[in-house]
């Protein structure tokens, strides 16, 4: 009995490693493909290029000046002592310093002070080429802005004099094979 | 008396016994023989595989697929030292940005074997479907990879085996940055298929 069972458990063991064997030790080869992946980047510049108000070049004019001055990313636009009927416009150059194209994606503008919105109009173009105004890398492409302080709003209530109005906006660049903006 | 008559009686049959007892193991002994011998020789075969063709769809100076403009591309070689190895470049990549890519693997050895499903960086691609892969574990997804056919494919000695492979950039791949990936394809033995 005691042989049978002995028997038994080395047949067993056998067919295990057998089993075992065949599962692991299959013949193959492998093969390798290697990939490295080197993203590029978006990146954009920009820088003041001056503009005029009323048809007369900034600080030129005694009644209302307009600067521009750019920190890293941030340009800060500060038109003093503006008055109903004061229209002007300025420019701003867009500079692609990345290796991908970009698109205007987005802007989010807050508004702190007097809101004075209901009283400026203005409108702005770009230079850019192609879809969603694109900027390739190493290209510039400018930004204008005319803007016009009416007298009255569209509730006929006047301009308030004295008054002042900080404006804070995000220009959003992305990478140009997204889908334009609305 | 008596016992000098056994006594003579038993000297010839011992003696007789004895002889047919040599005999016998004589006979066992010394009987004519002729052995047969087989020799054999076993050569196993080789189940081998090389990359023969490895190409992608955007070289330098051209038009990114599905878009207007060259931005990106990608470049592919084989080793030329050992063709078991092939390289890929893809720079300049942005998100979206996909590239396909051809390869044909010839049966360099003796044995027919199949192609087993291609894994990139350990993560078992499908056939047919984008598989995310995390190529810098940051938590992010930053490629997609895909690749059809040449699953399970027997391919017979001289045979090749031709797939594609698929590469697209996701959203959350990281600007100004470099991946790495490995993509491994086994080919075994075509009977454990």
């Amino acid at each position: 009995m005691d042989t049978k069972k002995i028997m038994a458990t080395f047949a067993i063991l056998m067919m295990a490693l057998g089993v075992a064997g065949y599962a692991y030790a299959h013949w193959f080869d492998t093969l390798y493909l290697e990939g490295t992946i080197t993203t590029g980047t978006v990146d954009v510049e920009w820088s003041w290029d001056g503009g005029l108000i009323n048809g007369v070049k900034p600080n030129q004019y005694v009644v209302a000046t307009m600067t521009g001055v750019i920190t890293d990313n941030t340009l800060t636009i500060t038109i003093s002592n503006v008055f109903p009927c004061l229209e002007g416009w300025f420019e701003i150059d867009v500079h692609n310093t990345g290796s991908i194209p970009v698109q205007f994606c987005d802007s989010v503008c807050t508004i702190g002070g007097t809101d004075l919105t209901p009283w400026i109009e203005y409108r702005e173009s770009w230079s850019g080429e192609g879809t969603c105004d694109q900027i390739d890398p190493d290209q510039t492409v400018v930004l204008d802005v005319w803007f016009h302080f009416m007298q009255e709003n569209d509730a006929h209530v006047t301009m308030p004099q004295g008054a002042t109005m900080t404006f804070s906006c995000e220009l959003i660049f992305c990478n140009w094979n997204e889908p334009c903006p609305d | 008396m008596t016992m000098l008559k056994k006594t003579k009686t038993s000297l010839p049959a011992v003696l007789a016994i004895a002889l047919i007892a040599l005999s016998i193991a004589g006979f066992s002994y010394a009987h004519w023989c002729e052995t047969l011998t087989i020799n054999g020789t076993i050569t196993s075969g080789e189940v081998k595989g090389a990359i023969v063709t490895w190409f992608c769809d955007d070289p330098p100076g051209r038009i990114d697929p599905g878009y207007t403009k060259d931005v990106g591309c990608c470049e592919c070689w084989i080793d030329p030292e050992d063709s078991h190895i092939a390289y890929v470049d893809i720079t300049n990549a942005y998100p979206s940005y996909t590239t396909r890519y051809t390869c044909d693997i010839e049966n360099t050895g003796t044995i027919p074997w199949f192609m087993e499903t291609p894994k990139v960086d350990g993560v078992t691609l499908i056939d047919g479907v984008w598989v995310d892969v995390d190529l810098d574990e940051d938590g992010l997804i930053d490629a997609n990879f895909m690749y059809i056919d040449g699953e399970t494919k027997q391919v017979d000695p001289g045979g090749l085996v031709e797939f594609s492979l698929r590469i697209h950039i996701k959203q959350t791949a990281t600007p100004g940055t470099t991946y790495t990936f490995t993509i491994t394809i086994d080919v075994c033995q075509w009977n454990l298929a």
